[in-house]
């Protein structure tokens, strides 16, 4: 029997094999091309740090001593506030809380999912320390595994990209109460603290009273007190009010934004109401709706181009919204980008600078000046107009490189324009 | 540190050396074992009643139903299953070692190990109600406690690995196999899960996947073997035979070897992670019918149809029933056989439910809760209580306390499982076919699974009877009370003890 004993410990070796095939995972492609934070995360800063969104330090503080807490205290925390990325010394953060976000996935796609910081991350460890998962999954199957599409529990699979930000990863095993995977697109914030505060007659989810405060009405209610309808089950007497702590507040708000309501290349939605036949990654047939006059090779390489690092995607975003914070205009729904060609080419190949108006509302100095874009091909730059014309619900006539060609050569290297020196070509087509 | 009734055969012989040191952490892991027991009881039964009454005692944070699953859970399988689970380990290594040990370096290793351990469960179960639980299945405990488990099953397997190599033969019992390759894997598991759900976890589902890789090998590549050894190591002495066949009780080992450790990630079919690692599990979870075929053959035919020929003790078929006697009035013997004949069921179902089909349907329903409850207490649990009524007399040279104790704990128990198990199972389809049909809203799930979680109380209450049954004498006997009636000899404590008592 001793001769065996080599054998026993080659195969406990063996057996340790597997764990560190499973971290092939951490190199797959998307988890390389990690970029620092940028001016999105800041953008929603106050509202991280405070766990709700106030208008000022004194209605954040206003609310704290509503809740029974110290105003004086709650003051500073909101003029305290900073960005966590310079928290690095706080194990504790940094656990929680990536410092480094997810800025673009895979070429040409949205920089799905969003990092999810500040109130959604408290709320997130009040889910977890209250033991949600025990009851919840926030896991989707697919189509023709499980019933959770008939269900309506989502409109499309959940796979692994959805939780790269989860530190800890939240997908639970046990259905006690339904899938919350898309809660956040089903109920609203009042009917979730309902939920929370007093569950529907019948459901056997404990209630949570201890993350709310009943008071008395004084004076005028509290802007942050649940509404209920007049005898509504769980709702307070003549007079009271139901008032969420702070812990309730992040909660719902983790839960709001529990959504995957957003396409990915590998987990694209299901047509509605029909029959889904084989796997998901078939899906790719998937065509957007705009944009069908032009020839979708055209827009494909725009798309690529429009999303390059460095390029257009930096300020006006996959989405094509902007970032108003910054003054970057959008290009969705622009009239600059699909009015004249003349005008757009020109910005484009020269840049603009001053105060502009973009769909009605002003936008300060943009400091928009040609960069990588300089050394790309005429063929390049008529790409990525066309695609901007035609993408996020633009519609307008494609940009040919003859056009582009042209322009170039009129213009010549020279600053970036003005509203005014544009003001001729507005109206050439 | 006890006192021990004075019994000429103690101190004289090896294997009453190898016992009385073995006293101090034996009685360490089985106390603190049966105390986590007791209390797993206790607030599983609440949980279970908040099943029911979710609105029973809600304004209490840490009495939310999501902390005291989380608690019962842990409670149940890090306080008793591995305390205890370490004391039969400790116990049947050296016994196969068969050699006391000189100068006793176990002590160093082992009972600062097992007072470490129960401070950092006690602790870990208090974090769980703070608030501070880890959402993985059996990883709930704090990381924190987690990185202190890993040094307590360092110095057991340490302790293990010394043991084996001081044995006195050349050749290894089927037993040791099972302790030694049960402490390393468990080990490795938990260090492997450790290392990725951590203090700074990795990204992503490979989280979730480490915890279902992690779960599966807990109950079957810790407990199961450890069980095992217990069985392959008792059922023979009881029933005075050899193992029916030495080279099946091989076999199975390295089946178990095989699977047990991949089957873990069936529990992800459908979720949202790569098609390889569920089809992995499922294929592994599936292929556990081989260990579980093969060493229930084992077992069960050497208790209920052993190799015998007419000597001069008399026929075969009376030697048989004579020898199976003995056994069934044992309570060792009692509890043994009833979880060898519990782990066909559990293994087989295992493998069922680990395939694609069940697991559209059932995967997220208390179907899961059902088999692990019958894993860890109709399986492990069982053979557990009877490694420890026969391990405790001869650790201490004294007889259990009260055989009437002994023999409602069997009842409760057994009687308790099974109601609790049946009825989640029914719990189980009834949720998973009401999911199913997508005309049944959320509420109408709920209201079809009421009922049978309702019965499954009951079980649940008498499963706590027996508890108090089994924590009642354990107490009794480690504060040297010693009914005058079982004391007759230094042997097994009999139910109904017989002329045929005196053969172990």
């Amino acid at each position: 029997m001793i001769s065996r004993f080599p054998i026993f410990f080659l195969l406990l070796f063996c057996s340790a094999v597997f764990p560190w095939l499973i971290l092939i995972f951490k190199s797959e492609k998307q988890l390389l091309t990690l970029t620092p934070a940028t001016l999105e995360q800041e953008e929603y800063l106050y509202e991280r740090n405070t766990g709700n969104s106030f208008d000022s330090p004194d209605d954040y503080a206003a609310y704290i001593s509503e809740t029974g807490g110290d105003s004086a205290k709650a003051l500073k925390v909101a003029d305290s506030a900073v960005p966590e990325w310079e928290t690095k010394n706080n194990t504790r953060a940094k656990a929680r809380q990536p410092l480094l976000v997810l800025k673009r996935n895979v070429d040409g796609e949205p920089a799905y999912p969003h990092f999810k910081g500040g109130a959604a991350a408290n709320g997130k460890s009040v889910y977890q320390a209250q033991g949600c998962f025990h009851c919840h999954t926030q896991q989707v199957r697919q189509k023709d595994f499980g019933f959770d599409i008939a269900r309506g529990w989502g409109q499309r699979r959940s796979v692994a990209r959805d939780y790269i930000y989860d530190r800890p990863v939240l997908i639970g095993r046990h259905r006690i109460g339904p899938d919350l995977a898309n809660i956040g697109s089903r109920l609203d914030p009042n009917d979730l603290h309902k939920h929370i505060y007093r569950p529907p007659h019948g459901s056997n989810m404990p209630a949570y009273p201890y993350l709310y405060k009943v008071q008395k009405i004084r004076g005028g209610s509290s802007k942050h007190a649940i509404a209920f309808n007049k005898d509504e089950y769980g709702a307070p007497e003549e007079g009271y009010e139901v008032v969420p702590k702070p812990a309730a507040n992040d909660l719902v708000k983790y839960l709001s934004g529990l959504r995957q309501d957003y396409e990915l290349p590998e987990a694209r939605f299901y047509p509605k109401d029909e029959p889904h036949h084989g796997d998901d990654h078939s899906d790719d047939s998937h065509v957007e709706d705009e944009g069908p006059k032009v020839d979708p090779k055209i827009l494909s390489k725009g798309k690529k181009l429009y999303n390059t690092a460095g390029a257009c995607v930096t300020c006006h975003q996959p989405n094509g919204q902007g970032l108003a914070a910054a003054h970057f205009p959008p290009l969705a729904g622009s009239e600059w980008v699909t009015g004249s060609e003349e005008v757009l080419t020109r910005v484009v190949l020269n840049g603009i600078a001053g105060p502009i108006k973009v769909a009605g509302k002003d936008y300060g100095l943009v400091p928009m000046v040609p960069t990588i874009w300089v050394g790309w091909s005429d063929d390049d730059i008529a790409a990525v107009l066309t695609y901007i014309r035609n993408e996020w619900g633009n519609e307008a006539a494609l940009v040919t490189p003859e056009t582009v060609g042209r322009i170039r050569s009129e213009v010549g290297t020279r600053g970036p324009w003005t509203d005014a020196e544009l003001e001729p070509y507005k109206n050439d087509s | 540190m006890i006192e021990t009734a004075q019994n000429p055969a103690f101190d004289s012989t090896e294997v009453g050396r190898i016992d009385s040191s073995l006293r101090t952490p034996g009685l360490l892991f089985t106390i603190s074992g049966a105390f986590w027991l007791f209390f797993s009881g206790l607030v599983g039964l609440f949980s279970m009643l908040k099943l029911v009454a979710p609105s029973l005692l809600d304004w209490v944070p840490f009495l939310t139903y999501g902390r005291v699953k989380a608690v019962a859970v842990n409670a149940l399988t890090h306080g008793w299953a591995t305390n205890v689970a370490f004391a039969l380990v400790l116990w049947i290594m050296s016994r196969l070692s068969e050699r006391a040990p000189d100068f006793d370096i176990r002590r160093f290793l082992v009972v600062p190990a097992g007072v470490v351990y129960n401070i950092l469960v006690t602790l870990g179960v208090l974090g769980i109600f703070w608030g501070e639980g880890r959402p993985f299945f059996l990883l709930e405990m704090p990381a924190q406690v987690g990185s202190g488990f890993m040094i307590c099953f360092s110095l057991i397997l340490v302790w293990s690995i010394i043991d084996y190599c001081r044995r006195k033969r050349r050749s290894a019992f089927i037993s040791q196999y099972y302790c030694l390759g049960g402490v390393f894997w468990l080990v490795w598991a938990f260090s492997i899960a450790q290392m990725i759900i951590g203090r700074e976890p990795f990204a992503g589902v490979i989280q979730v996947v480490a915890a279902g890789w992690f779960s599966h090998a807990y109950v079957w590549a810790w407990l199961t073997p450890v069980a095992l050894a217990t069985a392959y190591y008792l059922l023979p002495k009881l029933l005075g035979l050899p193992v029916e066949n030495y080279y099946l009780s091989f076999f199975g080992f390295w089946c178990l070897a095989f699977f047990a450790l991949w089957g873990g990630t069936a529990e992800l079919i459908g979720g949202p992670v790569p098609v390889w690692i569920q089809a992995m599990g499922y294929v592994c979870g599936f292929l556990l019918i081989l260990p579980t075929t093969s060493i229930a053959i084992n077992l069960l035919h050497t208790t209920f149809h052993p190799k015998l020929t007419d000597t001069e003790e008399g026929k075969t078929a009376d030697i048989q029933i004579r020898r199976f006697n003995v056994t069934w009035n044992s309570p060792t013997g009692r509890f043994i056989v009833t979880g060898a004949v519990i782990f066909p069921v559990f293994g087989l179902l295992c493998a069922l439910d680990s395939l694609p089909h069940s697991r559209e349907v059932l995967q997220f329903t208390y179907w899961q809760d059902a088999l692990f409850l019958l894993g860890v207490y109709g399986f492990y649990s069982m053979i557990a209580f009877g490694g420890i009524y026969f391990m405790l007399p001869r650790l201490l040279g004294r007889e259990w306390p009260s055989a009437n104790l002994m023999i409602s704990h069997y009842k409760y128990s057994v009687i308790g499982f099974i109601t609790a198990t049946v009825c989640l199972f029914w719990a189980g389809s009834a949720q998973g076919n009401a999911i199913a049909d997508i005309d049944i809203d959320n509420l109408g799930i709920v209201k079809a699974s009421w009922m049978p979680l309702l019965c499954s109380l009951a079980g649940f209450l008498l499963i706590f009877l027996g508890q108090i049954c089994f924590l009642i004498n354990v107490l009794l006997m480690a504060c040297g009370c010693s009914s005058d009636s079982a004391q007759t000899k230094f042997g097994p404590a009999l139910l109904n003890p017989t002329e045929d008592g005196a053969n172990v």
